[in-house]
């Protein structure tokens, strides 16, 4: 009896995740960052308790926040432009279509996080003690991969001379490359001369750094664009196979848990190396597995830090729990299990609800006003919990995402682009960059 | 096969050499991740570098607003035709375009080599997304989806599928004359030539060499090169392994494909547990905290429990379900396929399986060859990678 308490503090999670999701922008780590105002706010919370308020928040976050991607074009890492399904399936009159799609790829995700639970305590820390003195190659590793499959998109260069086709091809891989490496200048700069007091790190500099990468870039191309989004098509019945829900959820899965587990390594960037891995293809298995990647990227790694015999501190969430309550026990991973189970299920329902609600009024909207009015919550987000630095750190930011959507190259560049610095770092080569650069 | 499964088998094959492993743990050496680069060099040349060297001799661009599939049909076959006219090992090249018509909306067209009927089959489509999703009612009518244009020469054609052109870049043929008279039909003829070639490995491994003054750093170049050419031969299209001694690309072994969604996730799969093993064996010289299960235990004994077992169930699994399941319906498509691009797929079954037996079917001893090697320098490496 005295466990149904902690799903009642899940349920406050879910509903407060859920509320979150849908404003535009709002990243995972200003979530951490109301994590900390709750710490400092109510310290005689039971513990154990405000970590199931986390837990329904994140599961909350990792299902609901398809919305925001679908419907409002401001989506968060492991999502891409042009050829990313959502806005695709909502301009075809599919945005609710594919918002479930998405949904059902977390609840596989969920399923299968199950299924290993029993096995977690085994299995995950050999993945620990071996890959530990392992880990600058690996995660350099990951980003060489990244860099060297960025291929030249030409689009069918007609240059008449040899040198004229390779000037083509190489402009979006030499965007690619520079995305990169100004993301990674940005990166150094930020964290080794931090512009905000470090217990504001997260809300100060990650949260503007990212909405500028992603969500502004997005925002203000679709305002531009002035295109307007049709009348959307409820129904119950989707064109999903068995095949795409099965390929695409064990991918997303593989992708999601490997970048849950190693440092620095975004959803995304995970996903695209699972599916990379498993040939998936097609626009379904891209949406299932995106939404079971980002579902087990942000549950998984809060999982890890609950598995017995293990507790890896991973990603943000479970660096903000740790200073309130360390996991011990099996009952307690057990619960977390539970809570995470039945959160699913429940945020999978509030997104049916959220998207069905969102799909009859978004037509009726200018998709311009929309689009704009979400730079305007961007800005006021950022202003709140950053001042004009962060105002700063978004506009450079934003300009770096623009360049990657304007030469559509791939996003994970910026991702790893920022965190290269600290791969860098792991396997002691940033001293001499930052050096040069004097910003030690 | 993709691009991870070269990268990931290149850097597996390093994880043998123990001083890699040792320097990687100790002084956090990043030699390893030459296995990964070098793996995947052979593809980073050809596509970003080689492809744009290539000289076309025939040039189709289509206006995509006036499709006209005979006209393409025509022009391909006229150059079969010269190639018929040419001296035994004389190519014509023709690159074919993608027909750009927004941002993301393509004018999708194919082409099919009809061997029975002697016929280049060009078909128009309806407007794509750059994963192949057709736009519903963009289909051409009947009378301008279709054109069909005849050749004189014997044709080879070890591809045996119509070649869908949709977005990004269009892909290039090359018609090879034979020495007995045929024509043979080789797709993106830049890919796997020079690129791929130990000879151009070992330049690299020598350059690395001598930049280094290190043995190891060529070893580290060479190898996972070496096992990216092997693990092309075990597709349909082969390497041209001798560049500049040996002129033509070889046959592949015909084992597998390159994208296929079994053998990619099994290598990647298997090479991850082999990293592991390597990870387990290495880290017990430095710190008995970083070893997960007993360095004596049998190597094969966990490749037993660890890959065999479960890639066994789901073998099965993906045998029975390909066996049982023909052909899927399209799920994902805006609307029904439909158009010429159905009608290509049903229309051309029969000559699919008439090609399909006329591949070139490497001899058996080949096809173990193709197998073993890889194996044999794995076990070579495993026996004696951890005292180099």
């Amino acid at each position: 009896m005295d466990s149904l308490i902690y799903f009642l503090y899940a349920f406050v999670g879910i509903l407060m995740g859920s509320a979150l999701s849908i404003l535009p922008g709002l990243h995972i780590y200003s979530i951490a960052a109301i994590g900390v105002f709750f710490i400092v706010s109510f310290p005689s919370v039971d513990p154990l308790g405000l970590s199931m308020v986390f837990t329904g928040m994140l599961v909350a976050y990792a299902i609901v926040n398809a919305i925001t991607a679908t419907f409002m074009g401001a989506p968060d890492d492991s999502l891409r432009y042009m050829i990313f399904p959502n806005q695709k399936y909502l301009m075809a009159g599919r945005g609710y279509e594919a918002s479930i799609i998405g949904g059902m790829g977390a609840l596989g995700a969920m399923m299968i996080l199950l299924l290993i639970a029993p096995i977690a305590s085994y299995i995950f820390p050999i993945f620990r003690k071996l890959t530990t003195p392992h880990m600058p190659w690996i995660l350099i590793g990951c980003v060489v991969y990244l860099l060297q499959t960025e291929w030249p998109k030409d689009w069918g260069s007609r240059a008449k001379t040899r040198f004229g086709r390779l000037k083509d091809g190489w402009a979006s891989l030499s965007a690619g490359w520079l995305v990169f490496f100004l993301s990674m200048m940005m990166g150094f700069v930020l964290l080794n001369m931090p512009v905000t007091s470090i217990d504001k790190a997260m809300q100060g500099m990650i949260m503007p750094a990212f909405s500028g990468f992603v969500a502004v870039p997005w925002v203000l191309t679709n305002a531009a664009a002035r295109f307007k989004v049709p009348k959307q098509n409820i129904k119950n019945t989707f064109y999903v196979s068995k095949k795409d829900m099965i390929r695409g959820t064990t991918t997303g899965f593989l992708g999601g848990m490997f970048s849950a587990h190693e440092p620095m390594i975004s959803a995304g960037v995970g996903g695209l190396l699972a599916g990379h891995a498993t040939v998936t293809g097609g626009d379904v298995q891209f949406m299932v597995s995106g939404s079971a990647a980002r579902f087990t990227y942000y549950v998984g790694a809060f999982f890890l830090l609950w598995v017995p015999f293990l507790h890896l501190i991973r990603k943000g969430l479970a660096n903000i729990t740790v200073t309130v309550f360390s996991p011990r026990s099996e009952s307690e991973f057990w619960l977390l299990v539970a809570v995470v189970a039945v959160s699913a299920v429940i945020a999978f329902l509030f997104l049916i609800v959220i998207s069905r609600f969102i799909s009859k009024i978004i037509p009726r909207y200018s998709y311009r006003k929309v689009s704009l009015g979400v730079l305007a919550v961007i800005i006021i987000l950022v202003l709140y919990f950053s001042g004009w630095q962060g105002l700063i750190i978004l506009t450079i930011a934003s300009g770096i995402g623009l360049t990657q959507i304007m030469f559509r190259t791939r996003w994970a560049n910026i991702m790893v682009g920022f965190f290269f610095p600290i791969m860098l770092s792991m396997a002691g080569l940033s001293a001499p960059i930052v050096k040069m650069l004097g910003i030690y | 096969m993709k691009g991870v499964t070269h990268f990931i088998m290149g850097i597996t094959a390093l994880t043998f050499i123990g001083s890699l492993m040792r320097g990687a743990v100790i002084e956090d050496s990043l030699i390893v991740v030459l296995g990964g680069i070098f793996g995947l060099m052979p593809d980073t040349l050809d596509f970003k570098f080689l492809v744009y060297m290539e000289k076309h001799d025939v040039v189709i661009d289509p206006d995509p607003h006036d499709m006209r599939p005979k006209e393409i049909a025509g022009k391909l076959a006229e150059a079969i035709d010269k190639t018929g006219t040419l001296k035994p090992g004389k190519m014509v090249k023709v690159q074919l375009h993608t027909l750009k018509l927004g941002p993301d909306l393509w004018q999708s067209y194919s082409v099919f080599f009809n061997k029975r009927r002697n016929e280049v089959i060009v078909n128009v489509g309806p407007h794509v997304t750059m994963s192949r999703v057709p736009s519903p009612g963009t289909e051409p009518p009947p009378d301008k989806a279709l054109g069909v244009a005849k050749y004189a020469p014997k044709l080879i054609d070890t591809y045996g599928k119509p070649s869908e052109i949709g977005g990004f870049s269009g892909p290039s043929f090359g018609f090879l004359k034979k020495k007995d008279g045929s024509v043979e039909v080789v797709f993106i003829p830049f890919h796997r030539r020079s690129g791929h070639s130990l000879t151009l490995g070992a330049i690299f491994a020598l350059i690395g060499y001598l930049l280094t003054g290190k043995p190891i750093i060529a070893v580290a170049i060479f190898i996972p090169w070496t096992f990216h050419i092997i693990l092309d031969t075990l597709g349909h299209m082969g390497n041209n392994l001798f560049w500049p001694i040996t002129k033509q690309r070889t046959s592949g072994l015909y084992l597998t494909s390159a994208n296929n969604p079994f053998w990619n996730p099994f290598i990647v799969y298997s090479s991850m547990a082999l990293i592991l093993w390597n990870m387990n064996r290495f880290n017990t010289d430095v710190s008995s905290l970083y070893m997960a299960f007993e360095p004596g235990t049998s190597v094969w004994l966990y490749l037993f429990l660890v890959v065999v077992i479960p890639w066994l169930i789901l073998g099965t699994i993906y045998f029975l379900y390909t066996s049982r399941v023909k052909e899927e319906k399209p799920t994902e498509v805006l609307a029904p396929m439909a158009g010429a691009a159905a009608r290509m797929a049903t229309e051309l079954e029969e000559p699919r399986y008439e090609d399909i037996s006329e591949r070139p079917k490497p001899s058996l001893i080949w096809r173990i060859l193709g197998i073993a090697v890889p194996a044999i320098i794995l076990i070579v490496f495993a026996m004696y990678g951890g005292g180099w």
